[in-house]
Formats: C-alpha cells, sequence, structure tokens
C-alpha cells in the first residue's frame, strides 16, 4: 500500500541521518530555551515578591504577617515551578523514548526492506539467466517464443523496481553517494548503450549531451537516468516515444535536460519530487522522480521537472568540473 | 597450428540455482568451469590448479569473498579476480576495485555484458603477463606480484591501479599509450575516470620512478596522446 502512504508518515518519512541530526539539534535549542523561560520566571516572580514584601513593610503592615506572607508566596513559586519543571522533564524524557523507538523501528525496517530486496538480486539474476538461456534455445518465432519473452520483459521490470527500492533505501538511510568529476556526455552515451525499455515499447532517442565536465556519481547519474527514462516509457502514450537528451552551460553549471513528447503526467506540479507522490494511474510506486531529487542534491545539484503541453521535461542542473585541469 | 587452451574460470558462488545455470553457460562459452560454494571449497580448487580468472560472490556462507580475492592477490598473482555480487553500494565498490580486483559486476546481470567484462579481464591479464617482475624501471625497482617499489633501500608501497597503469606502460615499452587506451585497460567502466584521474597517477607513479619527478625522463608525457615510458632508461646513479 504504498500509495497510501504520505510524505511524513511511516517508515521513509526522510529521517535520514542527517535530519535526524537537525532534529537533535533543535530539540536541545528547544529544551534550553525553556529551562532558560522557566528560570527567568521563577528569578523574577521571586523578585516581585521580595519588593512587595518590603511595599507592604513601608506601608506599615506587622513584620510577622508581611514575613509570611513573603514565605507563602516563595513556597507557591517553588512548587509551581517544581512542577513546571518536572512536567517538562517528564515530557521530554517521554518525547526522547518515543523517538528512540520510532528511529529504531524505522532502522529495523529499513534494515528489513534493504535485506529482502538485496536477496532478491541473486534469485533475479538465475531467473534472468535462464530466460535468456531458453531464449537461445527457442529461436524468434516459434511456438513459446513469446512467453520467454514476457518473462524477460517481467524479470526487467522486477529488476528496475527492485533497484529503485534499494537505492531509496540506500538514500534515505543516509547512504554516501560519492561524486567525483564525470564527462557527463560520456556517461549519457555509455548508460544509453546499454539501456532497454523494460516494456516492449518504441523509444527514439535523440542524444544531443555534450562531452561536459560535471561533479556527480556515475552510478547515481546512471539511477537518475534510468529512472526518467523508465518514467517516460510507462507513463507516456505518445508512439514513436521520442526522449531528447541535451547539455547546456548555464552560468557556471552545466545542466542536462532530459524530454519526452509524451502527454503530460497527470500529477499537480507541486507534488512532482515528492516521495510516493503518484497522479491517477496506477503506474509506479513514485519513488522515481524523489529520488531523482534528493539523488541531484546529495551531488550538489538540483533537479527541476517542468511537466508542459507536449511532455514531460526535467532539467539536471550539475556542478560544474574542469576534466583536463 | 595448435588451439588455444580455453581459459579456466573458478566460479564461486553459493546459489545452487545460479551457480548451475552460470556454470552451464560459461562452459558453453567455451570456458573451462570450476564451481566452489564456498571459501573452503575455493581454497582447496585454487591449491589442485590455477584459474585464469576467478568469478567470486562476496556473500559466501563461511566468509567474505573480498578475503578470497585478498589470498588469491598474494597466492595467486597471475590469476584476474572479477566479483559477481549482489552488494551494489559505492563502498562495496570501491573496497572491491581497491582490493585489485579487474571489475565489479553487480547482479542482475545481462550474461552478454558478464562475458565482455570476463573477456577483458583475461586480456589484461594476458597483457601483463608479458611484463617481467620485478623489474626496473627508472630509479626504482618494481615489484609488482607484491604491490611494492624498491628504491635505494627505502620500499613504498604500491596501489594494486598504479601498479596496473605501471605494468600496462611497461609492457608497451618505448610506445606511446594513449589516455583512451590507458582509462579502458587500467579502470572499470563503471569508474568514469577522468583524463585528470590519470594525470594524478602519473604524477604519483614519477615520484616514485624519476631521478627529478619535475623534469621526467622515464615516464614521459606525449602531449594531447598519452604517455611512454622510455625504452632505454637513463642507467641509475
Amino acid at each position: 500500500m504504498l500509495s497510501g502512504m504520505n510524505q511524513n508518515s511511516g517508515f521513509f518519512s526522510g529521517t535520514t541521518q542527517v535530519t535526524a541530526r537537525r532534529l537533535m539539534v533543535l530539540q536541545a535549542a528547544w529544551l534550553v530555551f525553556l529551562f532558560g523561560l522557566g528560570i527567568w520566571w521563577v528569578s523574577l516572580m521571586l523578585e516581585q515578591a521580595g519588593r512587595i514584601a518590603t511595599l507592604e513593610q513601608a506601608a506599615g503592615v506587622a513584620p510577622g504577617a508581611a514575613q509570611e506572607q513573603w514565605m507563602r508566596t516563595e513556597r507557591m513559586l517553588f512548587w509551581e515551578g517544581g512542577t513546571f519543571f518536572g512536567a517538562l522533564i517528564l515530557s521530554l524524557i517521554l518525547l526522547g523514548g518515543l523517538h528512540w523507538r520510532d528511529s529504531r523501528r524505522a532502522q529495523s525496517l529499513r534494515n528489513f526492506f534493504t535485506s529482502v530486496t538485496h536477496e532478491l538480486r541473486t534469485p533475479l539474476a538465475s531467473l534472468r539467466l535462464e530466460a535468456e538461456g531458453l531464449s537461445e534455445l527457442v529461436p524468434p518465432g516459434a511456438p513459446g517464443r513469446t512467453l520467454i519473452d514476457r518473462m524477460l520483459e517481467d524479470s526487467a521490470r522486477l529488476e528496475s523496481q527492485v533497484e529503485r527500492a534499494l537505492e531509496l533505501a540506500r538514500v534515505e538511510g543516509g547512504g554516501e553517494v560519492l561524486t567525483q568529476p564525470v564527462d557527463v556526455g560520456s556517461l549519457v552515451a555509455d548508460f544509453l548503450r546499454t539501456w532497454h525499455p523494460t516494456i516492449q515499447r518504441t523509444v527514439q532517442i535523440e542524444n544531443l549531451a555534450g562531452h561536459l565536465g560535471v561533479l556527480a556519481s556515475p552510478a547515481g547519474l546512471q539511477t537518475i537516468l534510468r529512472n526518467l527514462l523508465e518514467n517516460s516509457v510507462r507513463h507516456t502514450e505518445a508512439t514513436p516515444l521520442v526522449i531528447r537528451l541535451r547539455t547546456d552551460t548555464v552560468g557556471d553549471r552545466v545542466q542536462l535536460t532530459v524530454a519526452d513528447n509524451g502527454a503530460p503526467r497527470t500529477l499537480p506540479p507541486r507534488n512532482l519530487g515528492a516521495l510516493f507522490a503518484r497522479g491517477d494511474t496506477s503506474r509506479g510506486a513514485g519513488v522515481g522522480l524523489y529520488l531523482t531529487a534528493q539523488l541531484m542534491r546529495r551531488m550538489g545539484g538540483e533537479a527541476c521537472f517542468q511537466p508542459g503541453p507536449t511532455g514531460f521535461e526535467t532539467r539536471l542542473l550539475f556542478r560544474s568540473e574542469d576534466l583536463h585541469a | 597450428m595448435p588451439e588455444t587452451p580455453e581459459p579456466s574460470i573458478l566460479l564461486v558462488e553459493d546459489d545452487p540455482n545460479l551457480g548451475s545455470t552460470l556454470s552451464e553457460r560459461l562452459a558453453n562459452s567455451r570456458y573451462r568451469v570450476r564451481w566452489a560454494r564456498s571459501l573452503r571449497e575455493s581454497r582447496r580448487e585454487l591449491s589442485l590448479e590455477p584459474v585464469a580468472l576467478a568469478l567470486v560472490d562476496v556473500g559466501l556462507p563461511d566468509g567474505s569473498g573480498f578475503t578470497l580475492a585478498e589470498e588469491i592477490g598474494r597466492q595467486h598473482p597471475a590469476t584476474a579476480v572479477v566479483f559477481l555480487t549482489a552488494r551494489g553500494e559505492p563502498h562495496h565498490r570501491v573496497h572491491g576495485l581497491e582490493l585489485g580486483a579487474e571489475d565489479y559486476v553487480v547482479k542482475p546481470f545481462h550474461f552478454e555484458e558478464l562475458m565482455l567484462r570476463i573477456e577483458n579481464s583475461l586480456r589484461r591479464r594476458r597483457h601483463w603477463a608479458s611484463v617481467a617482475d620485478p623489474l626496473r624501471i627508472g630509479q626504482a625497482t618494481v615489484h609488482f606480484a607484491e604491490l611494492k617499489t624498491l628504491r635505494d633501500g627505502t620500499v613504498t608501497p604500491l596501489s594494486p591501479r598504479e601498479a596496473s597503469l605501471l605494468r600496462l606502460l611497461a609492457a608497451q615499452r618505448g610506445r606511446v599509450v594513449h589516455r583512451d587506451e590507458i582509462l579502458d585497460e587500467v579502470w572499470s567502466r563503471d569508474e568514469y575516470p577522468t583524463p585528470r584521474t590519470v594525470d594524478n597517477f602519473i604524477m604519483r607513479l614519477r615520484r616514485l620512478v624519476e631521478a627529478d619527478p619535475e623534469r621526467p625522463e622515464v615516464i614521459r608525457t606525449i602531449r594531447g596522446v598519452g604517455y611512454q615510458i622510455v625504452s632505454d632508461p637513463p642507467a641509475p646513479d
């Protein structure tokens, strides 16, 4: 029921290690602020009570009565202050405990999720190898060949989903994204040489990506390209589907644009790139664009999604790097 | 004309289905395949007969494939290691390649791609087999198998990558080796190194073998093309 989860709920609520650290700092700051406020309130009240006692003495109130009044006020302040601080400490302990329990549960779920998807890789490799072996034995057009082709297609779709799930778990778990200078044109060309759509579609690719240096993670960029191309294949009906890749220099940055000629996505633009956000179709899990945005952020760049009347465009903005310096 | 013997591969894979399908398909592709399901079996197989290439899974029932790769590097330096694993995280890849593996393939994979990577790894090893070990290069004696250089009594460790680069240049002594060839031969396809990466490695190698790294006479830069180890380097003092 991935579609039923929103951005702020449950397992992938964005509680990466960095976010958790920020939360801890915020909590500590809030704690210091509340304690400061409490101490200030108690000292202010004590000062006020002292002044009242002095005024009472000056007004001729008997010293014994003034002293008794002062003692009563002081007791009241200590009791109120003590209750306030006690409640504060108790609620903080409770909140801390709940947060710790929640983090542990999220971590165990993440570990479970990672190990399951990880374990799927070996049987998937075996399945593909067996299907490929069968396809070599059964020539195209022979009885049963269609079934083998479908098996290969389904295996590729499964692989793609497993890869996304693993990458999501890794990125959300604060996994490293190692960046290095990369020739974006070479990487795109290499990727396109081996990429095949996971479902049978006629896809025409126009690659105009030039040899520009960017700071990126090769594996991360491959994941992004796979997500964007798979999204185009999955969400557009245009035949033939045309995907254009182009690089431009934008100021001191390099922009890689991936655009298709499909119908616009049904998702409102403000939700594009949000985790588990899906349009009114049942296709996809709402992970691809989120991963793209997260990976770009982790590589020091940014992603911008632009649905338009003639297709969908993603602009990836990278930090540029001199490959020969 | 005598036929070239079929290269032998040790497949280290604990999954029975993948192991048997892969051994069958590799055997159909002209390789002599031996299949080991654990570290213990792998060690036994290697002690019986060395292999040209070991295709190693990382997660094994009795230990890590990384340990096996280290052992192979030490005891069978002529054997190329290619990892074939479900662990595709960047730090695993980096660790595998740092151990001197020729390549790192993540499951699931296309068989054709795997074949290509195996062939490239074997080709590289054949190429390098022609290089003497140890070998005098400039001011230093390079011990490729032990991953070290010896100069004036000082031992400097070499990374597997530095050793590979030095071996590639030495194998073609006197010839200019193009930057692209260096990138293809020394780095894995997934790493996307840039010419700058090669330049940085060359700088470090020059510090090891040149009398004056600022005025290199052993590893020469051929501007716009690549690098060359001169055929007759000046004799050491």
